[in-house]
């Protein structure tokens, strides 16, 4: 029977398979269409029954910039359009980037600017160094975006490590086209200094060859500087002229000198080896302490402020700081104070650095307000007349061997001083500038070149030299005597300026030195504060040499507030209004303390405040952080525990109430444990009002000392009126809700106690403490009917024999005691009657009050005494 | 599912005001604008969240590339359960809602499967998810029963998964197999050989499940497991990479701080503060010391050979980057920083972490280049930020946060990159990414937030077991970023009961002529440290008043002497009556003990006269305690010492349990019949292998104990020095003051 059900079975599946096929046969299209269904659904799906993971590639990079902008980006990381550029410009600035880095995309605006502010003067490339399959990411690896390069282009690059802003980027780029000086007088050396405190001089003779030996190399070196220190670069100088350069103590062609402004002299050591990498190694290894030193953190890793802070005391000023001009008030005063300071008295040399450094910042202000001015008018479309600017003078120079070849030197010079002097048609300086061409030895010129005396976009002096034949009459511009003096003959008057630097000076003038400030104020780098006292020289008499005095080593920083105002931040300070007021801190690592300015800035205050620093005159200042969670407490939560700050701290703990508080730090996590506990203690309290906590955090709010925790959480007890008896929780004790409670009520003053007896006394203990009561009472009882027996006999002793002190006194104190023990009845007595009117039940708290307000009244005045 | 209502709308509203910020306040260069970022992680979360709801679930992960989902590490919508508390910290509280009743309504079938799991990942991903969820039902507004949050139905889930976890402990170390059947318990022929993590990251899940349910099992196997690992480590006090479970042989000896043990510390730390077992941290504390000086080159930390200590690896791993984080919640600040910037500079160079990276080659290791959106970095940089405000960790963040964005974005979520340097994008989406990474970037754009409550304010709550305070700010976020309300948890201990009686009887017995100073004037009994004035802040003053400080210490602490007898007794009663393998009598042992303990402390702490009566002496325990006496004094001795004997008194600690294993009468009776039940159970079985089960485990914890001596000394942060105030943007110190020049 099964098995002919087996057969059956078998049967009709064999004739469901033939009926299949038999479909199939009949309609092949079917088949068809199966097989295509099913070909459709692999093809489609056929990724998901794959057992290997699927992977797809990163998405093909896209441009950062804007197509149309002065940035040539090479968004898929080909460098040849790069290379072929480096032949052609003189200065590439170049942006390294990485497209899913955020920094990279911040630094695009400011790159933006930099490169539409330096349009035409160098020019802005970005490569997308990321790209893996772009040359670029073939060719450099680099481990963090974005970098920055400048090329030159007959010297190598130079990387950009200063602050992605874009006013930083052009001080940078415009330290790296003209790093050289050409000084001509020891009063332009002497000024060169002052202004940049370090500054290495070079004696170089052109004379001898267009390319004196290590000219080449010192060039470079001035570049590479720039590279190292991007803030306050080492300024390199050239002297051509040989008493300058004795003056400078160069003896020869390729002497190389170090000038720094509060330490001697530096020779280059090695003379004969003039590298750009030696000479840049020899600067910073014998580069020490500036006057004032700008300090700019960068955001990685660093021990610069540390290394500055562990030197000793410190005085830092935030200020904001403007790389593009020299004519910031704020940092003059806090130079000037600097150099003073440290001016010893027999120190010539340093008064007269000071006194040149306070002309030259109120000529470098003056300037600023000049061009202020001109920019308004200028923006009001009083056009700039070229015409004032043609001032130039030439000079007929007779020399030894100029004559013997008979060849005369003459030399055009032409002064153009910044726009807004329209008036003065010819303001020449002959002391400071002719003079010294007069003298000098005739300029190598052999044609017509121009030189560039102390560049400035302002002011500003060309020299044109020619040799002229004797033989052939002089050019119609030139005029005889053939002897060494100046020849004021040709005025500006109808005279056009002749070499390249005066034109593009005079066309772009204007418009570059407007363009420089608008570009300064859109990037917020722009010298705003205005020191009343700027230019006074009456300071506090001790001041001056102070530091030279007290042999106390005190350093003078400068950061800038906008870029570190998160140091400001973590000190304690506000410096949202730093461009009207600096901010200056006192910084003492050994002492622990920190003091700041509290007067408006200026000269004076700020003297004053830095010799009361040295002196240790001034308070701690306690940082502290508003807490925006304390308003938050009153609300929502159902239990709330006030947060003190600095400010509010003195106040709680004085406050005629027991005052409990935690001083906790935000990050530890045994504070994060124990806060539940504090909640549930300022609850269990919570009745009673002569009882408060509060909580602060003892890491971001300073206290005063003896309220400085070492270590959180720590849990402080104030009594009420006495809260110079504080005391801590002790750190061996498991800070757990009994032990605190019972810490609390330890220390707690009579009427919290009182309080608490009050709410949370049980039945039981209304019963036992009745018992206790009953037999306390006598106890006393019985210890005072002892005493009475005892002092009866004392008594009739002393009646018996002849009265002695000793007797009077342990009479005296007997009787006291008696007292005392008889007041003890009654109080307990008072409140064995209070417990049995209870009957068993809680207690009222107002009546006990009521009961033991004799007590109560007592106890709280002899603490309050 | 979909963002809050309004979203958008807020959103422009948003970057209106952002505009308006950016130029009147535009003084501070630099500054993140947290609240548009906020909003971007926010639209990460929801992208990725529902992308899965959507494609993959029910299944455990989607896959971001074909928009479809796959199991990965079991087969109980991993990622839903993982994300679950996310959603709560966002404030998206209707979808908590709908995914908490949906996991309660499946809670009857859901873990009752027979698929193999791995331990380690379910313990952490949901156990701990399901915990952190049920911690979070109320203040997402939802009804809880009365025994919250003691008793409910996410607890009760995650009650049964963890047990289904048990039988893997069951081995003769006490260490877990790494993989268990969730119907069968530990699979025939399952490796013994665990990774360091998976063997000691239990405790956080594991000791806050015994502390809510009352079960003190989980924790004795977690802290069973951890001590297991102490006593393996090498000689120079480092541990390896994997270890057999069964016999303790070490099989992988590279040792470090990353994968394969990172959590292990994490725990130790955690579990230290979390459940106040100073053990922990002692363990912890000696660990570190042989890391800095053996593992730690330059702010990196190494691989290193465990018995040698040379340098075998100089490898930085993905999972390294939590150890910052926890030397945070330590205060060692300043360290933390310093290894902080170096990890983050590997993220600098690749736009993402990969999971080896060699530090002098500044390379990817070969063959480990993945990055699959791993939590670590930003973990540590959310614990630093709160610690420090540094602003270069928020720029830090900001980095994570667009890299993630513009590198991993797929059209339904967030794909692992399979090689950082080229971004390849692999087709899976680790629960981790919602559950940690992206709550953890939440946080840090979010200052405001629940769980960064400081401890200033907290909910009372009337609870079976007394008034409690919770939501008090100590959240303690467990290796996958569930947040755990150490309050909550404290709430429903026996510690917590305790305390309780203690001040019931406080309140009974108070002696109000004692109180009011009626009879006579008392000293007094828990005797604070008088805080000192100081005229100067000059360094020597300082010095005093350390010294001034020590004395007291010693003071009090030679108070107690007189009563080391009565000290004994309490010290040795963890052992005494009740102990047998019956789970109610072991807590009610466990109990009764830990409140011994705890007088036991405060009588060291008080001066010997009786006054206050603020802990009544229960009635004395029936047996007095037949420890041989030599072990009690140690015991005491190593008490009252300080740090400095700290391994000592944790290796006598060891011993003491093992040896009253074997001579408790009543341990004998229990184990003879155990020993009974057991042959009978594996009768005609005896040439296999033994196959762990939880009988033989439930035998064996009798002899683990959960009794911590406490050192409230230990458990502080010490502060910050003075100058690290200006540790700031990068500013570091260095570890020694640099010499004057």
């Amino acid at each position: 029977m099964a098995d002919e059900i087996l057969a059956h079975g078998i049967t009709r599946e064999v004739h469901r398979q033939n009926a299949v096929l038999r479909v199939m046969a009949k309609h092949p299209e079917l088949c068809f269409i199966l097989l295509s269904v099913f070909v459709t659904f692999l093809t489609n799906y056929g990724s998901s029954f794959k057992s290997k993971p699927l992977v797809i590639p990163a998405r093909m990079p896209e441009p950062l910039f804007p197509a149309v902008s002065s940035v040539l980006d090479l968004y898929l990381g080909d460098l040849r359009p790069l290379v072929e550029m480096l032949h052609q410009e003189d200065l590439i600035f170049v942006m390294y980037y990485a497209p899913w880095c955020a920094k990279s995309n911040t630094a695009v605006s400011q790159f933006l600017r930099a490169a539409q502010y330096l349009d035409g003067q160098v020019k802005f490339v970005a490569v997308n160094c990321w790209y893996p399959e772009g040359m670029c990411r073939k060719q450099y690896k680099f481990l963090l975006y974005p970098v920055f390069f400048a090329y030159h282009r007959d010297n190598d690059g130079y990387r950009y490590m200063g602050i992605e802003r874009a006013e930083f980027m052009v001080k940078f780029l415009e330290d790296l086209v003209y790093p050289l000086t050409l000084l001509t007088s020891a009063d332009q050396v002497k000024d060169f200094l002052t202004e940049h405190d370090t500054v290495v001089v070079g004696h170089f003779d052109f004379n001898d060859s267009p390319h004196p030996p290590g000219f080449k190399q010192f060039y470079y070196a001035s570049m590479r500087v720039v590279e190292h220190d991007p803030f306050q670069p080492v300024k390199f100088g050239v002297v051509t002229d040989y008493t300058l350069a004795l003056y400078c103590h160069m003896k020869q062609s390729s002497d190389i000198v170090f000038l720094r402004i509060n330490n001697s002299t530096l020779k280059y050591p090695l003379p004969n080896n003039i590298t750009s990498t030696n000479l840049v190694r020899w600067i910073f290894s014998t580069r020490h302490q500036l006057p004032v030193r700008w300090l700019v953190p960068l955001g990685m890793k660093s021990l610069m402020l540390s290394q500055e802070i562990n030197k000793g005391p410190a005085v830092i000023m935030f200020h904001r700081a403007s790389p593009l001009s020299s004519a910031s008030q704020t940092v003059a005063v806090f130079k000037d104070l600097a150099l003073r300071y440290n001016q010893c008295p027999g120190d010539k040399m340093a008064a007269d650095f000071s006194r040149r450094w306070l002309t030259r910042s109120i000529y470098n202000i003056i300037k600023h307000a000049k061009i202020l001015n001109f920019c308004k008018e200028y923006k009001k479309g009083r056009l700039f007349h070229t015409d004032t600017f043609r001032c130039c003078i030439s000079t007929c120079h007779n020399c030894s061997h100029c004559l013997r070849e008979s060849k005369l030197n003459v030399c055009e010079i032409c002064q153009f001083r910044s726009g807004p002097q329209r008036s003065s048609v010819c303001s020449f300086e002959k002391s400071n500038v002719v003079d010294n061409y007069s003298v000098q030895p005739p300029l190598p010129s052999n044609s017509c070149q121009n030189s560039i005396a102390s560049y400035d976009v302002s002011s500003y002096t060309s020299v044109c030299c020619k040799w002229c034949n004797k033989n052939v009459s002089y050019t119609e511009f030139l005029t005889p005597p053939f002897s060494s003096t100046i020849i004021p003959s040709w005025g500006s008057e109808g005279r056009r300026p002749t070499d390249r630097y005066v034109i593009e000076s005079l066309e772009n003038l204007p418009r570059k030195l407007c363009g420089r400030l608008t570009f300064q104020k859109s990037q917020q780098a722009y010298p705003s504060a205005i020191i009343p006292d700027f230019a006074s020289t009456s300071l506090p008499w001790e001041f001056t040499g102070h530091g030279c005095r007290v042999n106390q080593t005190l350093s003078f920083f400068t950061l800038d507030s906008q870029n570190h105002w998160m140091i400001a931040k973590s000190l304690g300070l506000d410096v949202s209004q730093a461009h009207l007021s600096p901010v200056v801190v006192g910084f003492d690592k050994e002492n622990e303390k920190q003091v700041i300015l509290q007067e408006k800035f200026s000269k004076k205050t700020t003297a004053s405040f830095v010799l009361n620093f040295t002196k240790g005159f001034l308070p701690r200042h306690l940082r502290t952080v508003s807490s925006d969670r304390q308003e938050a407490c009153g609300s929502t939560p159902s239990l709330c525990v006030t947060e003190l700050t600095t400010d509010t701290f003195q106040a709680a703990v004085s406050q005629p109430k027991d005052v409990v508080i935690l001083v906790y730090a935000g990050w530890c996590g045994f504070c994060l444990a124990v806060s539940h506990t504090f909640l549930h203690l300022a609850h269990y309290f919570h009745t009673s009002p002569n009882i408060t906590f509060a909580r602060i955090n003892g890491e971001t709010n300073d206290l005063p000392w003896e309220f400085s925790m070492e270590s959180y959480p720590t849990i402080i007890f104030f009594p009420a009126y006495r809260e110079a008896d504080s005391v801590a929780f002790p750190d061996n004790i498991e800070p757990s809700l009994p032990n605190l409670i019972r810490f609390v009520l330890q220390h707690a003053t009579f009427t919290t106690r009182l309080h608490l007896a009050a709410d949370v006394c049980s039945a039981t203990c209304v019963q036992e403490n009745l018992e206790l009561c009953r037999h306390t009472l006598q106890a006393l009882r019985s210890k005072s009917q002892r005493l009475r027996t005892h002092l009866s006999a004392l008594h009739s002793n002393q009646t018996r024999s002849k009265p002695s002190h000793y007797h009077a006194a342990v009479m005296k104190i007997l009787r006291k005691r008696v007292e005392d023990i008889q007041s003890e009845i009654s109080e307990v007595k008072n409140l064995k009657d209070f417990l049995e009117k209870s009957r068993g039940r809680r207690l009222d708290r107002k009546t006990v009050e009521k009961v033991l307000s004799e007590k109560m009244r007592r106890k709280d005045l002899s603490v309050g005494r | 599912m979909t963002s809050a209502p309004g979203g958008s709308s807020l959103f422009l509203c948003f970057l209106t005001t952002v505009f308006v910020v950016c130029c009147t306040n535009a003084i501070e260069h630099g500054k993140i604008d947290i609240n548009h970022y906020r909003n971007v992680v926010k639209n990460m979360f929801y992208h990725a969240y529902d992308g899965y709801i959507n494609h993959a679930y029910p299944y455990d992960e989607l896959r971001p590339l074909t928009c479809d989902g796959h199991d990965t590490w079991g087969s109980y919508s991993l990622t839903l359960i993982d994300a679950l508390d996310t959603l709560a910290v966002m404030g998206n509280h209707t979808e908590f809602h709908r995914v908490t009743n949906l996991l309660i309504d499946r809670s009857a079938s859901f873990f009752d499967m027979d698929i193999n799991v791995s331990v380690f990942e379910t313990n952490i991903r949901v156990v701990g998810g399901l915990l952190s969820a049920h911690l979070m039902m109320r203040r997402t507004g939802m009804v809880v029963e009365p025994g919250w949050p003691c008793s409910g139905p996410l607890l009760h889930l995650a009650e049964t998964i963890a047990r289904k976890l048990l039988p893997a402990f069951d081995t003769e170390t006490g260490m877990p197999f790494g993989t268990v059947n969730l119907r069968h318990g530990v699979p025939k022929g399952e490796t013994p050989v665990t990774c360091t993590a998976g063997v000691g990251t239990f405790i956080v899940e594991f000791g806050s499940l015994s502390r809510l349910t009352g079960d003190p099992v989980f924790e004795k196997v977690a802290m069973r497991a951890i001590r297991a690992l102490w006593k393996f480590r090498s000689p120079i006090g480092l541990l390896g990479n994997h270890i057999d479970v069964k016999t303790g042989k070490w099989t992988a000896l590279d040792s470090g701080i990353g994968g394969g043990v990172d959590s292990y510390f994490e725990y130790l730390v955690k579990g230290s503060f979390m459940f106040n077992i100073p053990e922990l941290l002692e363990m912890f504390r000696e660990y570190e010391k042989q890391i800095v000086s053996h593992l730690k080159r330059d702010d990196w930390y190494m691989w290193a050979n465990m018995k040698k200590g040379g340098i075998t690896l100089p490898l930085f791993t993905s999972l390294d980057a939590y150890w910052p984080g926890i030397q945070s919640m330590l205060g060692d600040l300043d360290s933390a920083m310093k290894t902080i910037h170096n990890f983050h500079q590997v993220w600098k160079q690749f736009g993402s972490t990969p999971e080896y990276y060699n530090i002098p080659k500044a390379e990817v290791h070969q063959g480990r280049e993945g990055y699959p959106l791993r939590p670590e970095l930003i973990e540590s940089i959310v614990y630093l930020y709160r610690a420090t405000q540094d602003p270069y960790l928020l720029k830090a963040g900001v980095d994570i946060v667009e890299a993630i964005e513009h590198i991993a974005r797929t059209s339904c979520g967030y794909a692992t990159v399979k090689d950082v340097r080229d971004h390849r994008l692999e087709n899976r989406m680790e629960s981790f990414f919602l559950a940690e990474t992206t709550k953890y970037l939440y946080l840090l754009f979010d200052p405001e937030n629940f769980l960064h409550n400081n401890g200033s304010h907290g909910e009372l709550i009337h609870t079976p077991n007394g008034d409690c305070v919770l939501e008090a700010g100590g959240y303690v976020y467990n290796t996958e970023a569930h947040p755990i309300d150490l309050a909550a948890v404290h709430c429903c201990s026996a510690q917590k009961k305790q305390e309780e009686e203690t001040l019931q009887n406080f309140h009974d017995n108070l002696n109000l002529l004692e109180l009011l100073d009626i009879a006579q004037d008392k000293e007094s009994r828990i005797i604070g440290k008088k805080l000192k004035k100081k005229k100067q802040a000059s360094s020597t003053d300082r010095q005093e008043r350390a010294e001034t400080g020590r004395e007291g210490n010693n003071e009090s602490e030679k108070a107690p002497e007189g009563k080391s007898e009565e000290r004994e007794n309490s010290v040795t009663q963890p052992e005494g009556p009740g102990r047998s393998n019956d789970r109610d009598h072991q807590e009610a042992a466990s109990t009764h003990l830990s409140t011994e303990e705890s007088k036991n402390n405060e009588n060291t702490a008080t001066s010997p006269q009786p006054d206050i009566k603020l802990t009544i002496v229960k009635s004395q325990p029936k047996t007095p305690d037949k420890l041989p006496p030599r072990d009690a004094v140690d015991l005491n001795g190593a008490d009252s010492q300080t740090t400095a004997s700290s391994k000592v008194t944790i290796q006598i600690n060891n011993d003491v349990t093992v040896e009253n294993g074997h001579q408790k009468p009543s341990f004998d009776l229990a184990q003879q019949i155990l020993d009974l039940f057991s042959s009978v159970t594996t009768q005609g079985k005896e040439d296999e292998v033994r196959q762990p089960s939880v009988t033989e485990l439930y035998k064996t914890l009798a002899n683990v104990s959960v009794v911590y001596i406490s050192k409230p000394s230990i458990m502080r942060c010490p502060a910050q020095p003075f100058h690290s105030r200006i540790s700031v943007w990068g500013e570091m110190f260095a570890d020694e003051d640099i010499p004057l020049e």
